[in-house]
C-alpha cells in the first residue's frame, strides 16, 4: 500500500515551499494583503487535505481539485471583502469556521486510513 | 456529518469494489493525485511564508496588526504630507513678503501701504519676527509629593493659556509655543485664532500636537515679561509652579520666531463698511 507513505509528499512539499520562500525572499507583501494571504493558505490547506483524502479513497479528480481550490479562494476573498465593505467584518469567520471544520473532518478520515494500514513497508 | 469507522470502511470497501470492477482508466487515475496535491502544497508553503514574513514586518515596524495598522500607516503618511505642506506655506509666505517689499520700492504710496501691511502681518503672526524676549519652559513636576493631587504636578492647557495671557498683559508683541522638539522652526505662532487645548497627554496648538516640556517664546522687554510672570499673586506664584519646579524663565537678547504655518481662511467673517454719517 504505497498511498500511506505518499501522504508525506504534500507535507514535505509544504515545508519545502515554506523554507524556500522564507529564506530566499527578502520582502513581504503589502500590509493589507497579508490577511488575505492567510485565508488563501486556509483554503489551500482545505484543498490539500481534501485531495489527500480523495487520493487514498481512490476518488481523486484533478478538475475537482483545481476548481475547488480556485473557486473557494475566490469565494472566500470576495466574502471577506464584502464583509469589509459592508462593515460586517466578522464575515470572514464563516469561511474560517467552515474550512477549518472540513480540514479536521478530512484529517480524521486520513488518520483512520493511516492507522488501518499501519506498516506500509510490510504491505508493499 | 459524522464519520465513524464503519462509515469510512464502508466507503473504502465501495471504492475498492468500484476500482476492482471498473476499467483501467480509473485505476491509472488513482495515483495521479500526488502531483497536483504536492504542487499546491509547495505553493501554499510559499504563500504561508510570505504571509508570515509580512506579519513579522508589521510587528517590527511597531504598527498594530489588524485593521488599525492601515489607519496608522495612513495617519503617518498624512502627518508627513501635512508637515511638508506647512513648510511650503512658510516658504510661500516668505516669498510673498519679499515681493511686497520689492513692490514698495516703486513709490511712496506703495511704501506706506507696505509698511502698514507688514505691521498687520506681524500682528497676525503671518511673518517672521525677531527681537529680545523670554523663553518660559513648562515641565511636569520632578518632585515626588505624596498627598498632593497628581493633576497639580502636570502641565495643563490652562497653565499654558494663563502664562500666554500674562505675557500678553506684560506687553509681549509676538508669541510662540513649542513642544519637546527643540527645532525653532517647529514653533507654533500664537495668532488671534490659536487655541491651546489638552488632548490626552499632549497639547494641540494650531493643529500641531506638542508634548511636554512646553516652551513659550515671547518677544518683548525681557525684564518686564519676567517680573510680571513672577509677581506675587501672579500666575506662577498662584499656581505654585515655581515651588513645584515646573517653570523656568530664561531671558534672551535675540530670538527669532517663525510665521504661522497653518491656513488663514474666513468662512463667516467679511470686511464690513464703516458706519455711514461719521
Amino acid at each position: 500500500m504505497r498511498h500511506a507513505r505518499s501522504i508525506w509528499f504534500p507535507v514535505a512539499g509544504f515545508l519545502a515551499g515554506f523554507g524556500l520562500l522564507f529564506w530566499l525572499l527578502p520582502g513581504g507583501v503589502s500590509y493589507s494583503a497579508s490577511d488575505y494571504l492567510f485565508l488563501t493558505v486556509l483554503v489551500g490547506l482545505d484543498s490539500v487535505v481534501g485531495g489527500i483524502r480523495a487520493g487514498i479513497q481512490h476518488t481523486f479528480r484533478a478538475e475537482l481539485f483545481v476548481s475547488g481550490f480556485l473557486l473557494n479562494t475566490l469565494l472566500t476573498i470576495s466574502l471577506v471583502m464584502f464583509g469589509v465593505y459592508t462593515g460586517l467584518n466578522d464575515l470572514y469567520l464563516a469561511a474560517v469556521v467552515f474550512l477549518g471544520g472540513r480540514i479536521f473532518l478530512n484529517f480524521s478520515v486520513i488518520r483512520r486510513h493511516w492507522l488501518e494500514n499501519p506498516t506500509p513497508r510490510a504491505e508493499s | 456529518m459524522s464519520v465513524t469507522i464503519a462509515d469510512t470502511s464502508a466507503e473504502q470497501g465501495q471504492a475498492a469494489r468500484e476500482q476492482a470492477g471498473d476499467d483501467s482508466r480509473r485505476r491509472s487515475r488513482a495515483g495521479s493525485w500526488l502531483i497536483p496535491v504536492t504542487a499546491l502544497s509547495i505553493v501554499l508553503g510559499g504563500v504561508f511564508a510570505l504571509a508570515l514574513r509580512t506579519q513579522a514586518q508589521i510587528r517590527n515596524s511597531g504598527l498594530a496588526s489588524g485593521p488599525s495598522s492601515m489607519v496608522t500607516r495612513f495617519l503617518s503618511s498624512y502627518r508627513t504630507d501635512n508637515q511638508n505642506l506647512q513648510e511650503e506655506i512658510k516658504s510661500l509666505r516668505q516669498k510673498q513678503t519679499e515681493y511686497e517689499n520689492a513692490m514698495a520700492n516703486r513709490d511712496k504710496a506703495t511704501a506706506a501701504l507696505n509698511g502698514t501691511l507688514q505691521n498687520v502681518k506681524m500682528l497676525a503672526g503671518l511673518s517672521r519676527v525677531k527681537g529680545p524676549g523670554v523663553i518660559v519652559t513648562l515641565n511636569d513636576s520632578p518632585l515626588q509629593m505624596p498627598g498632593v493631587d497628581v493633576q497639580k504636578l502636570i502641565v495643563h492647557d490652562t497653565d499654558i493659556n494663563r502664562i500666554l495671557d500674562e505675557l500678553k498683559a506684560a506687553g509681549a508683541e509676538a508669541l510662540a509655543v513649542g513642544g519637546a522638539d527643540p527645532d525653532p522652526e517647529k514653533l507654533q505662532r500664537i495668532t488671534s485664532r490659536t487655541t491651546v487645548r489638552c488632548v490626552g497627554p499632549s497639547a494641540i496648538v494650531n493643529d500641531a500636537r506638542l508634548a511636554a516640556p512646553y516652551r513659550i517664546y515671547a518677544v518683548g522687554n525681557p525684564k518686564e515679561l519676567q517680573s510680571q510672570l513672577m509677581m506675587p499673586g501672579g500666575v506662577v506664584k498662584a499656581t505654585g509652579m515655581d515651588i513645584l519646579q515646573m517653570v523656568s524663565i530664561k531671558e534672551v537678547q535675540q530670538m527669532e520666531l517663525p510665521e504661522h504655518s497653518g491656513r488663514v481662511e474666513f468662512t463667516y467673517a467679511r470686511p464690513a463698511e464703516p458706519p455711514r454719517g461719521q
